[in-house]
């Protein structure tokens, strides 16, 4: 081999960020679904209420739903991607190059964090544009930081489920995780009270063999 | 690194046996590439080829024995930096461009080739901004391919390289084989197209339901897969000297022989007539293992 030496963990980290953000960003609907969908709903379900002028609540329906958004970010790219990635034969390939795991996964989590914001920025600025949210810069910082932590466990859950899981039935069970989370969690209803489909999804992902 | 701190042998695999589940890919199979060979795998689909080319490169490890590439473990990324391999099938991610899928490849490399030189010597040249999902599926087999030579490689594994492709562009990706080989490159190779292994390969390596079958260089391998499958629909066939192997399903009567013109002459002299017997082309025969 020549004096030339092989690129280290950093540089090649950066080299799979580079393609991972390309390869998601050249999909326009992944885009779409992660920076509109947030906004949209935040201007069909709080701006047109009374309480979008009183500052506590706005501040906190904007939390709630950046909090929706950082989470199905994390469950799909982690979940979905790894899923749709272990299946595909570009995969095997890109495991035979001379790197390990590390950098492919430290890229995958700051493809998802480049996504994640993208998301958000959108409903940050109609927030503290039409509504009466308000947050200083610190507390804004802090509320990053919070939704970055609260996205952890869903991260795992679609990760686990993405490696394990690397064929068609994943999307279910994903589905599913998320909403039996959801309800131990209370931010759903309980099982019973939810719609027929989303109950069935709640008990495929209790017992994943009936998916 | 140099050049001889692995020795001769650049791969190797050592009483390797490899399951899924209760189906066995691999049955201790031992197995040496040395520095240099072009050595050729053949056998049918589901033989245990591609599981043997996942253990080299390190995507699978083995159940039981050992497997060494450049005298180390093919799964420590710093084992695979003189490896070369391409993706099985044309699986390659249909959003990035032709340059920026061989930028990816190629910046693993300390020194890797240039995007333009690999364009060129695959036929890919002007195709560097389109989108891999709107290639051929020519082209996109030989870009495919070419992610083999990227980093300038020792050793390539190459899982069946040309299937699908048409007879100009399989000709462009032996002309590379050859190239590589000429320059001192170490090739496995495997195929289920004997006239591939006989146009590439020196060594024959036949593998069949997870086991070496036979090793040696080609003239010594072909008598032994040259054999052929014969089919007829019969009440009954008579005793015929000639034929290996012999299977019957129903009416349906299967034969497989290695030399044809005994099997033809003592069907004629039977007075069986093969008016409807069925020879199925050259390609890949399982023999009757002796």
């Amino acid at each position: 081999m020549s004096a030339a030496t092989a690129p280290g963990l950093v540089r090649l980290t950066a080299l799979h960020t580079r393609y991972q953000v390309l390869e998601t960003v050249r999909v326009p609907i992944a885009v779409v679904g992660t920076s509109v969908f947030p906004v949209l709903s935040f201007l069909f379900f709080v701006v047109p209420q009374d309480f979008a002028q009183q500052p506590v609540p706005a501040t906190a329906a904007a939390a709630q739903l950046s909090l929706f958004a950082v989470m199905s970010v994390c469950l799909f790219s982690f979940g979905v991607g790894v899923a749709e990635d272990r299946a595909l034969p570009w995969d095997g390939y890109l495991r035979t190059l001379p790197a390990g795991p590390v950098p492919r996964l430290t890229a995958r989590l700051g493809a998802g964090l480049v996504l994640a914001m993208v998301g958000l920025v959108p409903l940050v600025v109609a927030a503290w544009v039409l509504s009466a949210a308000t947050l200083s810069p610190g507390r804004l910082l802090l509320t990053a930081l919070a939704l970055a932590a609260a996205g952890v466990p869903l991260l795992r859950i679609g990760l686990t489920i993405g490696v394990l899981d690397a064929e068609q039935g994943g999307d279910r069970r994903r589905a599913g995780a998320a909403a039996a989370a959801g309800v131990r969690r209370r931010a759903l209803p309980p099982a019973r009270d939810l719609p027929g489909l989303a109950r069935r999804g709640v008990g495929v992902a209790a017992d994943p063999g009936r998916a | 690194m140099t050049d001889d701190d692995t020795g001769d042998v650049l791969a190797r695999t050592i009483d390797a046996t490899r399951r899924y589940g209760d189906v066995m890919a691999l049955d201790a199979v031992t197995l040496d590439v040395p520095r240099r060979q072009l050595l050729g795998l053949l056998g049918p689909n589901g033989a245990g080829k591609t599981t043997l080319l996942r253990l080299l490169c390190g995507l699978r490890h083995p159940t039981s024995g050992r497997v060494e590439l450049f005298g180390g473990d093919p799964r420590d990324a710093s084992s695979r930096l003189r490896l070369g391999v391409t993706p099985q099938e044309t699986g390659l991610p249909p959003t990035l461009r032709v340059g920026e899928v061989l930028a990816l490849a190629s910046g693993h490399y300390p020194d890797p080739l240039s995007t333009r030189e690999l364009l060129e010597r695959f036929g890919l040249t002007g195709l560097e901004r389109r989108q891999t999902g709107g290639l051929s599926g020519g082209q996109k087999r030989r870009l495919a391919v070419s992610l083999a030579f990227v980093g300038r490689p020792d050793l390539v594994l190459l899982d069946e390289p040309t299937t699908g492709l048409d007879v100009e562009a399989r000709h462009a990706v032996w002309d590379a084989v050859r190239d590589y080989h000429a320059g001192g490159g170490t090739m496995l190779l495997t195929s289920h197209y004997l006239e591939e292994v006989e146009a590439l390969a020196e060594r024959v390596v036949v593998v069949d339901r997870g086991r070496v079958r036979a090793d040696g260089p080609l003239e010594a391998v072909r008598s032994v897969v040259a054999a052929r499958r014969v089919r007829r629909r019969a009440a009954s066939l008579p005793e015929l000297p000639g034929a290996d192997r012999r299977s019957r399903s129903g009416d349906r009567h299967e034969l497989w022989t290695a030399d044809s013109d005994a099997l033809v002459r003592a069907l004629v002299a039977s007075g069986a007539g093969f008016a409807d017997w069925r020879w199925r082309p050259r390609r890949w025969r399982r023999p009757s293992w002796r």
